[in-house]
């Protein structure tokens, strides 16, 4: 069976799409990454509508690190190259979106599973990855994206 | 959607009540689908993948397996590192 992570990312909202996580391939050896699930919500609940896009990506960008968890701690540490908080864009893939613009209550939290034979993937090629951002014209409040995964 | 095990998406609003849907992705382009009953919205069922599709043109009128894809993606960098090039078909310094 193949070994699952999870990781949590968080960035403050902006006016332009900002990216909140990234899960992508290793940077020296590349690796494909299954997501099962992923959980988004906002810190500080208002009246407004936050856009969530979800998008393939072929650079990451730069990020703080974070260090998956495992969900079997038996399990070896993760391959993924994960970071949270960007300061430089990923380079998303046009039009490579699995979730665009999609306004949700910054009340709300959202929770996705995949299905039993689905898996939002990318290519194991270095830089590939998917990446989890939000905007909003005047709210900067902090969003936060959680991701499971396989590897 | 007979026929292909579906996900889950709920959009939890404290203000309002638990929305709870059946999801999945569509089996060309990995688009994210939920499915709302009774919305009169017509997607696409794919033959030969087996399953749905997101019902954008592209994805409606030609199967190419997002699998294919990724595999594709995969073999032109192998390619360019087998010819010790870089992905834009230059020379690595």
């Amino acid at each position: 069976m193949a070994a699952r992570y999870n990781a949590k990312g968080d960035q403050n909202l902006t006016a332009a799409l900002i990216t909140a996580l990234t899960v992508g391939s290793n940077a020296t050896t590349a690796q494909r990454n299954y997501i099962k699930r992923f959980v988004l919500s906002a810190t500080t609940p208002s009246d407004t509508a936050i856009s969530w896009t979800v998008q393939r990506c072929s650079a990451l960008g730069t990020s703080t690190a974070v260090t998956p968890g495992l969900h079997d701690p038996g399990d070896r540490a993760a391959q993924a190259a994960v970071g949270k908080n960007h300061t430089v864009e990923p380079t998303y893939t046009a039009n490579a979106f699995i979730w665009e613009g999609v306004r949700i209550s910054a009340r709300a939290t959202v929770l996705w599973v995949a299905g039993p034979d689905e898996a939002i993937l990318h290519a194991a090629t270095v830089g590939a990855g998917i990446g989890w951002a939000a905007l909003h014209a005047t709210v900067t409040d902090l969003v936060d994206v959680q991701a499971s995964w396989e590897e | 959607m007979a026929g292909q095990r579906l996900g889950y998406l709920a959009i939890d609003d404290p203000d309002k009540r638990l929305v709870e849907r059946d999801s999945y992705l569509c089996c060309h382009c990995q688009a994210l689908v939920t499915v709302k009953p009774g919305s009169g919205k017509q997607r696409s069922w794919c033959f030969r993948c087996g399953k749905n599709t997101c019902g954008a043109g592209p994805c409606v009128t030609r199967c190419i397996p997002f699998e294919a894809k990724m595999e594709a993606a995969e073999g032109r960098r192998r390619f360019w590192k087998q010819l010790e090039l870089g992905s834009d078909g230059k020379h690595r310094d």
